[in-house]
This record gives structure tokens, sequence and C-alpha cells, in this order.
């Protein structure tokens, strides 16, 4: 048991707690500050980053007003490297209280708060995405402000004046002891007990200062209220604005580095820890940030979270949520405890002070605070602005290595450097902390793999311990994102779905042979080919495997095809390879793997089904595959050497054969011949590089000399993407077979696939238009007639006899979804199978092998695989779908995802093309 | 950037960063990036470090410049993102912190070089296809002794329309006083104005012999090549002028119609999308414009078009301009020139020619817009062919440099199967060579 002796403990680092630290330490006594978890994670570190200019409270609470500008003033002058100097517009709707304006500005006037008002001009130049009726609009000295910036900075300089910061210390008892009090404090991290005797403690343990004071004996009311915040993915605004209208939920915009966070609710509970974000309070941050920008409810949410603010009540008030003013109180307890409560993030400089000022009192010290007269000591590295910094390091050369982390930028040697800094191996979500790795848009989708691959390889880990890490990682950055997971950051964790589940296999936890799901649909009982339709005009909409498939099927029959894509799609995604499950036996699939025999590249081993190994040497199950990547087989005892490119971030073969059994599969690392690539080396840039001779035999020569013997060879998926000869080609020069191994998106064989179709689409006369989405159906008398499209400057008109439509689901783009829980199918408004509860969209866990919910959403089809309206009957006789925007399938946990594509497609066409003919 | 605000900011170019999911289809579609490591890739440049640019600050990017601005990035991005528009935009704020390059400043300057060095035509046609001077422009200048340079015509198509119009005693009529259903506006571009004024010719034949009276804008170079060097300034200046004269016409539901596809797209979209115009005027204009294949398919789907076409028993390759593809109108001149007897038109499964408007003239480009322009030739070449269609001059400037046969318009053949090519347009050039 350790026993430390000191004047003053302070209880809680929050932002009073590191300000009272440094403001104690400063007048020369003796200070230990104890947190029972990191600096700046209660409160402080849970709001939404606003330094307060007190144009807020000027109306309804005038002493917080001055004490936000004065403090606000203080803390630029003392600690300028925290605060982001944004400065806050405050602007009004016509629908807004007219006769508030009148009484802010003289609330301003008042508090001396300097306000500049800003013209409807001036406005739309500074945040042009600002709606246009918030026209009555002034500046004021608002700021930003990062509450771990904040704790970092005080807390240094308390250390540098004395102050012992223990940080992980829950506090467990509060005795009067030898004239003082005598606190037991528990290492969390530690295990150990440490006791403090103190002259006097100081509560500023925020939500906690109730059950603190009770330690103590004394009774302190203080009441919570949660609020929630949401950081929007990118940065809408470059100034914090605030509504001018009275406070209420939600009026608060702020920029803070990448994001902007809007907040808050304001909820009552009886919980200082809690953490709840309900769906009707991320949806009402919405709706108030579509009163701010126009479409912010369509705009990307990040991240989510809820602080619990503390709410000062001197006893005989009885006010509610936002009416309990926002000021605070320092209560003395005797013996020995002052208690200090209420307030803002803004005003900690100055409650620290008063608390100080009642402790040096009760101590008999008379030494006056100097907190607000000088800089804070100690380095001042501004760490705060991150936007813009790394893209100017990356590009000055100032950052080398491959980029891990494409949205955040951190390189590879970062990630070393952070790794190197642990003791024991860090998780990857302490990395995540430091770095910002995977806080990004991806939220973890490319760079986590890598990252493990890293930890690996400088922990020296085995490699199932990395993999499990990885899970752990998918499945904290998943939880957080849970709430949050509609419209485009839905179809973000749909591809990192993919990645996890299709390319890396970390869904697979034992070994169970692919679609063993059950029943299939109604129409794909029926067996018969695609009759002949020469002439007929079919129209398919959607260029991923299902529509480009349509398209061949049709063209095979003689039809004139059109294919209108709004972008490629999942195609480019999916690591080659196909899952067909209970539709093996399809025609549709069997004419796909027909189709394929024709082009090298494309041209499926025989048999199957087939064990191939994960980019992470993972097995998974697969009908059939390209030869390429066939001869991965695990069920094929040769050994193999194991090839990957020293430097490239997309593939490791130490983690592969790790995992994959290292007794069959030895890794090796060659160097990358000539260019080392840019940051950004995708796997079809490789693949480029592979096309030239040259590149591939000085491959071939640096991993000749490596080969120990073993009957085959492995190669990352990067094996060329125009020439179809570069693996038979490695293969010759090495003596032995060589296949492929799956790699990060986008994916090499899916590109193979999707060039072959295109090129083959052109030469047999049908038209392939990429970029621009269809918008709505042509439609006479019940008909389907041809499509629009959203052409540049105005809509497009293409006529047909028949439309497909493969414009896929959630992931694709043929479903869109919003909060609130709506499904949609945004060309014709088909009806959706689809829950409406938000909350059952997932499952808890991303990997869960029974897949979600959310993949069984999509259109309600006939056995002619017509989309069905509103009354259950067809919706036009000559409208059809294919692909994965059919509904109440499980493609995912069937594994079934190609196989789904194929036979739809083949079935799709054979009703298009027989259906209605004259 | 934008200078009017739009309605929706999601739909505002630099936003459209947010709906980035990162799954690299627009790098593993980008024509440079397999040709160079100065060009980290579309969606790094684009919607990532979007992301961390501030607005205002200065820019402290400058791998963007590779970007050609091919726009292929764009099309394939199945989520919205505008990536080539974002990055033409990041290219102006580089302008703005560094300044525009002299080279570029010049090159964004073709319309006037054009109409100065008319006069002058045999002797710079001349000089201009020595190595010599060639090799000298490149290391002093930094434009590619390479880069297909076109040949004067001595004569501009605007001259010749003029001289026409006074001819028979008649002057192009303001809107008020034309009839919207057999009046057409035609925009030549600088290109045809000084170099290829045989396609504005034959154009303006074509839409007489339909039977429409025809009304020639004024030259004003549409802004494209000072956009696309970061020029945003000149852009603008060039497209409200143009946007101004266009607007009476197309709100009167006159078309107008061009021979340039790339052109065409500045109207359609680019004013809009990279240089922030989203007014009123400017949506009119852009609703308005019509590629001239795109006109004669709609005139054909109307029933208006003659379609009396002589037979042309040839087989052609067709490359599709990435900035036709930029229109989403599909192949307009496919489904026209389906409709003549005998001719059968391959389209050429390409991306992009490499040209890019000027960017196949940087010295420091040459080589990767010759690479990017590298599946044309193998096609053209496996095929036999000796000629293609093309709808926009760089790109027939560059396939011919490239592949060595004769590149031209397609409304070249739609002129010679209604038989009027040797009638009205007596001296059709052919397209411009590459340097010796």
């Amino acid at each position: 048991m350790t026993v430390r002796e000191c004047d003053v403990l302070v209880v809680g680092g929050g932002a009073t707690g590191v300000c009272a630290a440094y403001d104690l330490a400063r007048r020369g006594l003796s200070v230990t500050l104890a947190d029972m978890n990191d600096l700046s994670t209660g409160t402080s570190g849970r709001f939404h980053g606003l330094l307060h200019s007190g144009a807020r409270y000027a109306v309804r609470d005038p002493e917080s007003a001055r004490e936000c500008i004065e403090e606000n003033r203080i803390l630029r002058r003392i600690a300028p490297h925290i605060v982001e100097d944004t400065g806050g517009i405050f602007a009004a709707s016509p629908d807004d209280p007219p006769d508030y304006v009148p009484q802010w500005e003289a609330g301003c006037a008042a508090a001396g708060i300097p306000v500049e008002p800003l013209s409807a001009a001036e406005l739309l130049r500074r945040e042009p995405a600002l709606r246009r009726d918030l026209s009555l609009a002034f500046r004021v000295p608002d700021g930003a402000v990062d509450g771990f910036d904040l704790g970092h900075a005080f807390s240094q300089a308390a250390a540098a004046y004395g102050a012992q910061i223990l940080i992980y210390h829950e506090l467990k008892a509060l005795t009067p002891a030898d004239g003082g009090m005598r606190a037991t404090l528990h290492g969390k991290r530690t295990g150990e007990t440490v006791t403090v005797q103190a002259r006097w403690i100081l509560n500023a343990a925020g939500p906690w200062a109730g059950q603190v004071a009770a330690l103590a004996g004394a009774e302190l009311q203080v009441r919570w209220s949660r609020g929630v915040m949401v950081a929007m993915n990118i940065r809408w605004v470059n100034t914090i604005i605030n509504r001018l209208r009275p406070p209420d939920d939600g009026d608060i915009l702020v920029p803070v580095g990448t994001v902007s966070v809007i907040g808050t609710t304001s909820v009552q509970t009886d919980d200082p820890a809690d953490a709840r974000i309900e769906p009707w309070e991320i949806s009402r941050m919405l709706d108030e940030g579509e009163a701010i920008i126009a479409g912010f409810r369509g705009a990307r949410a990040l991240r989510a979270w809820s602080g619990v603010r503390p709410l000062y009540e001197p006893p005989g008030q009885d006010a509610q949520g936002r009416e309990v003013k926002r000021t605070f109180g320092v209560v003395r307890h005797e013996p020995g405890l002052t208690s200090v409560v209420g307030g803002k993030l803004t005003t900690a400089r100055l409650m620290a002070e008063k608390a100080a000022d009642d402790v040096c009192d009760a101590l008999g010290i008379a030494v006056a605070c100097t907190t607000a007269d000088e800089p804070l000591p100690g380095e001042r590295t501004r760490r705060y602005h991150m936007l813009g910094h790394r893209l100017q390091e990356l590009e000055s050369g100032r950052m080398p290595g491959p980029l891990i982390c494409e949205c955040e930028l951190i390189t590879r040697p970062q990630i070393e450097e952070a790794i190197a800094g642990y003791d024991a191996p860090p998780a990857l979500d302490d990395l995540r902390r430091d770095l910002r790795l995977g806080m990004g848009p991806c939220q973890g989708g490319f760079c986590a793999v890598r990252a493990a691959g890293i930890l690996r390889h400088a922990c020296d880990l085995p490699a199932g311990d990395a993999v499990d890490a990885l899970r752990r990682f998918v499945d904290e950055r998943f939880r957080g994102a849970r709430p949050l997971l509609w419209g485009q950051h839905l179809r973000q964790f749909l591809l990192d779905e993919l990645i996890y589940r299709r390319i890396l296999g970390l869904d697979v936890v034992e070994e169970s042979p692919a679609g063993a799901a059950g029943e299939l649909p109604g129409w794909a009982a029926e067996r018969s080919p695609v009759p002949a339709a020469p002439d007929r005009r079919l129209i398919v909409v959607g260029a991923g495997l299902a529509g480009l498939m349509a398209a061949v099927f049709a063209v095979q029959a003689g039809a004139r095809v059109v294919v209108v894509g709004a972008g490629l799609g999942r195609l480019m995604l999916a690591p080659g390879g196909v899952q067909a499950g209970p539709y093996a036996d399809h025609p549709g699939v069997a004419a796909f793997r027909a189709w394929c025999a024709d082009f090298p590249a494309l041209r499926t081993a025989d048999g199957g089904p087939l064990r191939l190994p994960s980019a992470l040497g993972i097995p998974r199950s697969l009908s059939f595959a390209p030869e390429g990547l066939a001869g991965g087989n695990l069920d094929c005892e040769t050994p193999a050497l194991i090839v990957g490119l020293a430097g490239w971030r997309d593939f490791d073969p130490v983690l592969f054969a790790g995992v994959a059994g290292l007794e069959r599969f030895r890794p090796i690392h060659v160097d990358m011949p000539g260019r080392r690539g840019g940051w950004d080396l995708s796997p079809t840039e490789l693949a480029h590089r592979f096309d030239a001779p040259a590149y591939r035999a000085e491959v071939a020569r640096l991993v000749q000399g490596r080969l120990r013997g073993e009957g085959r060879v492995g190669f990352p998926a990067v094996l060329g993407l125009h020439d179809p000869g570069v693996r038979e080609d490695i293969a010759g020069r090495l003596g032995a077979p060589v296949f492929e191994i799956p790699t990060l998106t986008p994916s090499v064989p899916g590109t193979r696939l999707y060039n072959t179709l295109k090129r083959w689409l052109l030469e047999h006369g049908a038209r392939v238009q990429i970029g621009h989405p269809v918008t709505r159906l042509l439609d006479e008398n019940g008909h389907v007639t041809g499509v629009a499209v959203a052409s540049a400057g105005r809509e497009t008109l293409i006529r047909a006899d028949a439309v497909i439509l493969a414009t896929g689901g959630l992931y694709g783009g043929g479903l869109l979804s919003d909060d609130r829980g709506r499904v949609w199918e945004p060309i014709a408004d088909l009806p959706v199978l689809a829950q409406n509860e938000r909350a059952a969209w997932f499952r808890p866990h991303l990997l869960d092998p029974r897949g979600h919910p959310v993949h069984g959403f999509g259109l309600a089809v006939d056995e002619q695989l017509r989309p069905l309206n509103r009354e259950g009957g067809p919706a036009y006789p000559n409208l059809f779908a294919a692909g994965h925007l059919l509904g109440g399938l499980e493609p995912v946990a069937g594994g079934y995802d190609e196989g789904l594509d194929l036979a739809s497609a083949y079935a799709a066409v054979r009703a298009a093309l027989t259906a209605n003919r004259d | 950037m934008t200078e009017n605000g739009l309605l929706h900011l999601l739909e505002n170019t630099p936003f459209t960063s947010d709906l980035c999911i990162k799954c690299n289809i627009c790098t593993a579609h980008c024509t440079v990036v397999p040709h160079t490591d100065l060009f980290p890739g579309p969606k790094h440049v684009g919607p990532q470090a979007q992301r961390l640019r501030e607005p205002g600050a200065p820019s402290v990017d400058h791998s963007v410049d590779y970007c050609s601005g091919c726009g292929i990035c764009t099309l394939v991005c199945p989520h919205g993102v505008r990536v080539m528009e974002i990055n033409t935009q990041a290219k102006a704020a580089m302008v703005e912190t560094n300044g525009l390059s002299l080279r570029n400043w010049f090159l964004g300057r073709n319309e006037v070089w054009g109409r100065l060095g008319t006069p002058f035509a045999p002797v710079l046609n001349f000089f201009m296809r020595r190595r010599l001077p060639r090799l000298l422009a490149e290391k002093t200048f930094g434009i590619s002794a390479r880069g297909p340079m076109p040949r004067w015509a001595g004569y501009t198509f605007r001259g010749w329309w003029l001289k026409r119009q006074r001819a028979r005693r008649q002057t192009d009529r303001p809107p008020e006083a034309c009839n919207p259903a057999r009046t057409v506006v035609y925009f030549h571009g600088c290109a045809t104005n000084s170099y290829e004024p045989h396609v504005g010719r034959t154009a303006v034949a074509v839409l007489e012999h339909l039977g429409f009276d025809v009304i020639v804008s004024p030259l004003r170079c549409c802004g494209l090549p000072m956009q696309s060097n970061g020029d945003f300034k000149a852009a603008r200046r060039y497209a409200r002028t143009n946007v101004a004269w266009l607007e009476p016409y197309a709100r009167r539901g006159i078309p107008i119609v061009g021979t340039s596809a790339s052109c065409m797209m500045a109207f359609k979209s680019d004013y809009e999308h990279i240089l922030g115009m989203a007014d009123e005027a400017t949506r009119t204009v852009a609703a308005g414009v019509w590629d001239f294949m795109e006109f004669l398919r709609h005139l054909h789907e109307q029933g208006r078009l003659d379609t009396t076409f002589r037979p042309l028993e040839r087989r052609l390759p067709y490359h599709t301009p990435c900035q036709l593809k930029a229109h989403g109108i599909g192949r307009p001149a496919l489904d026209v020139l389906a409709l003549i007897p005998g001719l059968i038109m391959q389209e050429i499964d390409a991306d992009c020619c490499g040209i890019c408007g000027t960017y196949g003239y940087k010295a420091e480009k040459r080589e990767i817009a010759e690479a990017v322009g590298g599946p044309i030739v193998e096609q053209v070449a496996a095929g036999g062919f000796e000629q293609v269609v093309c709808d926009t001059e760089t790109c027939r400037w560059q396939i011919t440099s490239l592949t060595g046969a004769e590149t031209f318009h397609p409304v070249m053949l739609v002129a010679e199967a209604y038989g009027l090519h040797m009638a009205a347009v007596d001296d059709p050039l052919p397209a411009g060579r590459g340097a010796p």
C-alpha cells in the first residue's frame, strides 16, 4: 500500500479538476489529482467542443454570459494553443421570435460581448452551406476547444508546478484523519490501493460530485441532464453556428477538426454514467441541423455520443433542464471537503479559482489566484487543428511510408511509432485514440486489417492474436456506429461488412459448407432457357454482376440492350469466385460459367465446391472460382510459398500463412521492383504493373531464388489486369503453378470480370453507359416504355420494350434509407420488404454468422421476377428485377451472393424476352 | 467556390465528398494512375483530401495537378461523388496560392492564338511541324514537342460565316425574332473556328438541309481550357459572357447545338458544378444545349430527321470522348450513324484518349497522355482501321497522332450520306496531324 501526502487532493480529472490542480499548485500548495478513468473522459470529453462567447446566455442568464466572455478571453490568452479561433455566428430565420433579437443584442451589450452584424452576402460568402433564410446574422467571439487538449494542457501545467496526477484511481473512502482527510484510492490498472493523506479535499467530480460528497458524509444535490451530440462526417461549416433564439435542443453546430458536431439534447436522467443514445435524439439533432443547413438530414453522421451535465441546484430551487442556470456553486462541507459543481467547460478556470479560494480560506492560506495572469508553462504544441495539417505533411514528404488509414491520413511509420510507446501490445482501439486510426468515414473498414498486420509484426504476435485483435476492433467500431446506420453510412458498413466477411473471412467461426440456407424462391424453379428474341429492345438498369450478366444473356438471345449504370457495381469489390449456394445448378449460374470459359483470365477450375483461403488465410467455401484463385485450394496438400511485396499495405503473407498453417504455407517478402508507388498503391495499380513483361520477370526472378521446392506459389491477386497470361508466365518462370489470394478492394479479379464483360458487350453491339442514374420509368397505359436518365443539363429518355432493374440493394443504391427507418426504392417507388424499426436492422455483432435482417430488405416479386405493387400484383407487365434488389432473401448468411445475381439475371431476362410478345 | 447558393448542400461539389465510402473504384478506373507515381489517385486527391482542405486557407496539396480531368472517376463512382469536379476546384485553389504558370496561361488561351495565328497559317503550319521549333518550345515553355499540333486553316469559321451572311444580305436574328421550331443556334467553339472550319461549315450545311435557320454565336471560348488549368477567374469571365448571350435564345426554346462535345459539357455541367455558377440563367442555358449528334437523334425520335441517306459501305471505329460520356446521353453518334445503310460502327473500348484538352500538351505529362491512349492504338491497329470517328477536336488530333489514322467528326458522315459534302463543303481539310 502506497501512502502519499499532500495539501490538497483534487478528486476528478475533468476540466475543473485539472484547472483547480493547476491553480492550487501555482499558489504553492502540494496537490494530488485523482480520476477513476483517464483525464477528460466524463463530461469534459463528451461535449461539442464549444468555447462560449456567452452570447447564448445573454438573455436568460446574464451572470453566465459575463463569466463566459471573460473566461473566453482569459483562455485565449493563457492557452492559445488549445483554442481554435473559428469565431461564432448567431443567425435567425424569419420564423424565429422577432422580439428575441433586440433583447439578445441588449444582453450581449450588457455582458460586454462584442457583436458584429453580418450582411446576408457576407454570411453567404463565409458559410455557403447555411440556409438562405438564416439571413439575420451576427458574429461573436465563440471558439472551438477540444476537451482532451484542455485536460492535457492544464494537467501538464499543474505537473510543471509539482502536482501529482493519478489516472485510473477510483476514490473508495474518505475519512477524517490526522487533522485532515485520508482518501483511499483503488488503482484500476495496477490493482494497488493508494492512500492519500491530504489537509483538504477538493471535490470536482462533476456528475459524481454527490457520490464523492457522500463518502465524506455530506449531502450535495446534483441534477443530471444528458445531452446527445452527433459528429457529422465532414466540416459543413467553418464557423460555429448558433441559432439566434432562446436556447433549445440542437441549435449549435461546431466545426471540430475534420468533422462538425451538432448538439445537444437535454434529458433528465438518474444515472451519472448515462451514455444512452435514443433514436429520437439522433433524429431530433438531424431535424435541427436541417433547419440550419438544407439537406443536412441526408448528410452522413459518423459518431454519436452523450454526456451528462452536472447541474447544480442550490437548496430551495426547483428548476428543470435548461431552466437550471449554468452558473456554478462552491460548497464547503465540514470537515475537510469543498465541492465545486455546475458550470460549464468555458468557465472551468473560474470555477477552479473560486473553489481554490475556498480551499485556501479553509486552510488559512492567503495567496491570490494567478492563473489568469500568464500563459500556461511548458510545451505548447498546437495539436488541435488537424485539418489540412496531415495532408500537407504527406504531400511534403515529411510523412513517408504507405498510407494505412486513408481517411485520417495515418502512415505505417506513425503506427509503428505509436506501438513502440507501449510496454505491452496495445489494442487497436488504443491506436485509434492515439492517432485517430479508424475514426474517419470508413470506420476501420480498410485500415483495421492493415494495422493488425503491423501490430503482429511490431509486437511479434501470433497470427491468431492479431486476427482476434482485429475482430475486437471491428466489433467496437460497429457498436459505436450502429445507432447511425442509415443512408450513406449504412452503405459504408455494408462495404466494410463485405470486406470483413467475403475478403477477410472474419465471420467464419467454424467451417460450414456454403449454401446451407433453405428454400429457393418461386422464380428459381423454372429451368427453361432464354428464348431467342431478335430485335427486342431491353434496358438493364445497373452495372453490377446481375445487370451486366443480364445484358449478356439478352444479347446472346439477340436482343438490343442498353445498360445504364449510375456507377459501377459491387462486382468491383467482391473477391472473385462464385458463391452460388442453393442456386448452384440454376441455368443462369451454368450459363455464366460457360461464358467465362472463353476468357483465360475468367475460366473457372473444374468441379467444385472449393475451400479457398481468404486474404487472412481463413477457409471460405466457394461454388467455383477462376483457375487463378482455385489454385489456392486448402484441401490440396501441396506446400505453398506465399509471396508478399515488401511495403505493400494490402497483403501480409506472414499473417496469411500464420492463419492458414505454417506447416504448409511459407511466407516471404520480396522487394517491389521499380517505382514504389504513391501513398495509396491500390491492387489494380499493382496489377497494371504486372501487365508489363519486364516487371513480372523481375518479380519472378526475386521469388525464384527463394523457392525451396514448394509445389505451388501464392501471390496476392494482382497478377495482371489486361494481360490474361501473367500468371502462366510467372508459373513458367518459377516452374511451379501460381495462384492468387484475394486482397482488399478494389478487387483485381472483379475488375477483370467487369472489363471483360464491358468489352464483350461493346463488341456485340450493346450499349454500356455508366455515370448517370435512372431517375424514373416512362410508362404508357400501364406498360413501361423506357427510362429517364439524369444526364447533364436535363434528362435524357431511352425507350425499350422491357426494363430490368438490377440496381442493387442497400449497398448498391437500388434502395435508399433514412434515419427514421424508412427504406424506399427511388426509381419507381416500388414497395419494399423492410422493417421500419431501425434498431432491428442489425444484430448486436457485425460478424454474426446469421447475417442481419437488413440483408433481406428488397423488392417482393412474382414468379416472373416482376416487382409487386402495393396490391400484391405485378407493378407493370414488362418491368423485372434482378440481383440484390430482390428482398426476402439471405445472400450473406446463405452464402449465395453471386448465385442470386446470376440466377435472377437469367430468370429476369427469360421473363423479359418472353412477356407480352404481340 | 459557389457564387450563388445551391438549394441543396449535398449537390455542392466539394460537399459530395461526404458520400465517399473509399471503395476505390475510381482509383481502379483512373486513366492516369497506372502510368505515374506522381498522381496518388482520384480518391486521394478528391474526396479524401477534400475532407481535410480548409476553405479559404492556402492550398497545401499539389499532386492534384496530375489529374487529367477526364472525369472517368465521376462516372464510375456509384455514390455520386463529383470526384473530377472536386479535383478541378482544388487545382484552382492551387493556382490561387501559387499563381498560374506562363505555360498554363498560354495553353488556356487557345482561342486567342487560333485567331491571331490565322493570317500566318502557312508560316505557322510550316514551323509547328518542324522538330527544332517544337523542341525549343518544349525546352523553354514546357509545351511538349510531341503534342498534336493542329493546322491553322488560314481562315476562320466565324469569318466565313459573316462573309456568307453579308453575301446573302442576312444578319443573325435576335432571339425574339426567331421561330423556335425552325431555328438553331450553332456554337462552333475555338477549334472549329481556327483549325477545322470545315466541321462548322458541314454542321451548318446539315442543319440547313434539315430546314433550320442557323444562327452562329459570336466566338467566345467556352472557358474550358482556362478552367482545366485552374484559371477560374478568366473561365468565369468567358462563361458569363456566353451565358448572357445564349440565355435569351435558350429561354425562347431555341436549341443551342455544338460540334464540340467538351464545350457543350462546359455549358451543361461545368459552369455550375465546377465554376460554381448556380444561377437560373446558367441552368436555362444548360438545359437548352445539345451535342450536335444528340440533337440529330432527338429530331429522329420526333420523326423530324430526314433519313434518306445514301448507303456508305464502310466499317469504322468510333471513340466516345470522355467528355461526351460525361453528358450521360449514351452514344448519339452511333444511334444516328446506325440509320445510314451499309455503315457499321464499332465502339472502341477506351475510357479516354489521354489528351484531355491541354493536359497532353504539357511536356511533363505527354508520356502519360500517350500511355492513356494505348487501348485506342491497340484496337485501331487490331481492326486495321485507317479512319476513326470521334466527336471532339483535341481527341481527334491525339488519335491521329497516336494511330496515324485520319480522324473526323461524325457529322462528316451524316453530310456525306446526305450527299452534301461536295456541294456545301468545298474544301474539306484533313484533321490535324501531330508533329513529325
